[in-house]
């Protein structure tokens, strides 16, 4: 068989024809470093019953303003400042009778949650099975933490209401919204340190879950105001 | 010149193959597509981000709308002037247009995945999270006022694209 061997193919330019392959991938696209804050609107309702009362004790508020702004109740404070007050305040191991209130969680509640829960997974109909399932799973997932926590399982009354003005710029009220953030991540690894011996980061998702019920997030958002 | 040859001629050892070479710049090229996501829909707002420290992943697999505002491009300020307005899909539209946007990708999301069932067309539609990109500069009243026609529109789930700092 005298096959002729075909001549080869010169391959010196395919490096050529994959770097401009290269390049061009690199013009038109991005590095996705983008990351997301997430927020639930609340819903928009038609009865105009009015609000619950909130205990004036309780109630934190902060307002971002223009020109990089910020109040704290009364007070003008900078960035910086906020995440250490917001602490103190949920906190309130003083107990001082002008800041949000602390109780320690009760023990007859949480069991008296998770009998009414069970009773309502038993005569479930079929649609509102799974959301029925995640509120029993809820509450005893409350009991651990109790367990666990023991005293220092308090739930704060406290509510962060979250205010800005029209002509305060996006970025300062996203940095006051990221400084509140922060100072739930911050008590909550204070306690996982003290509890667990290990910092947020090292917690499983039931462990964050748990400390997410002590120090639940509470953040109230009104409209714009002038 | 003809010096300079002649010492290189002595030394030089067998040519050094490049046939690996293209290889490795696919390899390359493959990284890179993997790891960046192309710039999908054309910018005709400005958007430079805010950033933040407490911040979530997006999940690729809930369904999102983006809503970018800023000032308006270069090109574009003719046309729009230059103070902050609001792209949805590729154009500037006006924030009466929020809704009906919000409908069209409802609908849309729904009959992606209800062709495989119908059941999770539906309530796909309702995960849909709405991501705002808005150019830090912006002023807090008419990001207001765009929140509120969302909540108009029923989209209550948002997030607020930010950089990510360590």
């Amino acid at each position: 068989m005298g096959r002729r061997q075909a001549p080869e193919v010169n391959a010196g330019s395919m490096a050529d024809i994959a770097f401009l392959l290269l390049i061009f991938f690199l013009v038109t696209s991005e590095m996705s470093k983008e990351a997301g804050m997430f927020q639930l609107l609340p819903e928009k309702t038609t009865d105009s019953t009015p609000p619950k009362k909130i205990n004036e004790r309780n109630i934190i508020n902060v307002l971002a303003r223009e020109n990089n702004e910020l109040m704290f109740g009364g007070e003008s404070v900078s960035l910086n400042q906020i995440k250490e007050l917001i602490k103190e305040r949920i906190l309130n191991e003083g107990n001082n009778s002008n800041w949000p209130e602390n109780k320690v969680a009760d023990l007859n509640k949480i069991k008296e949650r998770i009998a009414i829960n069970r009773k309502n997974l038993e005569k479930t109909t079929i649609e509102k099975q799974v959301s029925n399932e995640r509120k029993l799973k809820k509450a005893e997932l409350r009991l651990k933490a109790f367990e666990l926590f023991g005293n220092d399982f308090k739930t704060s009354e406290h509510v962060i209401n979250l205010q800005a003005t029209q002509g305060a710029d996006y970025q300062t009220y996203i940095s006051l919204k990221d400084e509140l953030k922060q100072a739930y991540t911050e008590l909550r690894s204070e306690l996982a340190q003290k509890k667990l011996g290990r910092g947020w980061n090292d917690l499983n998702l039931e462990e964050k879950g748990m400390l997410k019920m002590v120090y639940k997030e509470n953040i109230s958002e009104a409209p714009v105001v002038q | 010149m003809s010096k300079f040859d002649g010492g290189k001629k002595k030394k030089d050892g067998p040519a050094i193959s490049t046939a690996s070479l293209p290889d490795i710049v696919f390899m390359l090229l493959f990284f890179f597509m993997v790891a960046t996501n192309s710039k999908d829909n054309e910018a005709s707002v400005m958007v430079s981000l805010p950033s933040a420290v407490e911040t979530g992943k997006l999940e690729d697999k809930t369904p999102t709308a983006y809503i970018q505002l800023g000032i308006p491009v270069k090109a574009m300020q003719k046309i729009y002037g230059d103070k902050t307005a609001i792209q949805l899909n590729d154009a500037i539209k006006r924030k009466e247009d929020i809704r009906l946007f919000l409908d069209e990708k409802r609908a849309s999301i729904k009959s992606t995945y209800s062709e495989v069932n119908p059941e999770i067309g539906v309530s796909k539609a309702k995960q849909m999270i709405v991501c705002l990109k808005v150019d830090k500069k912006t002023k807090l009243g008419v990001v207001s006022e765009v929140k509120e026609e969302l909540r108009d529109g029923s989209a209550l789930k948002i997030n607020y694209i930010v950089n990510e700092t360590k």
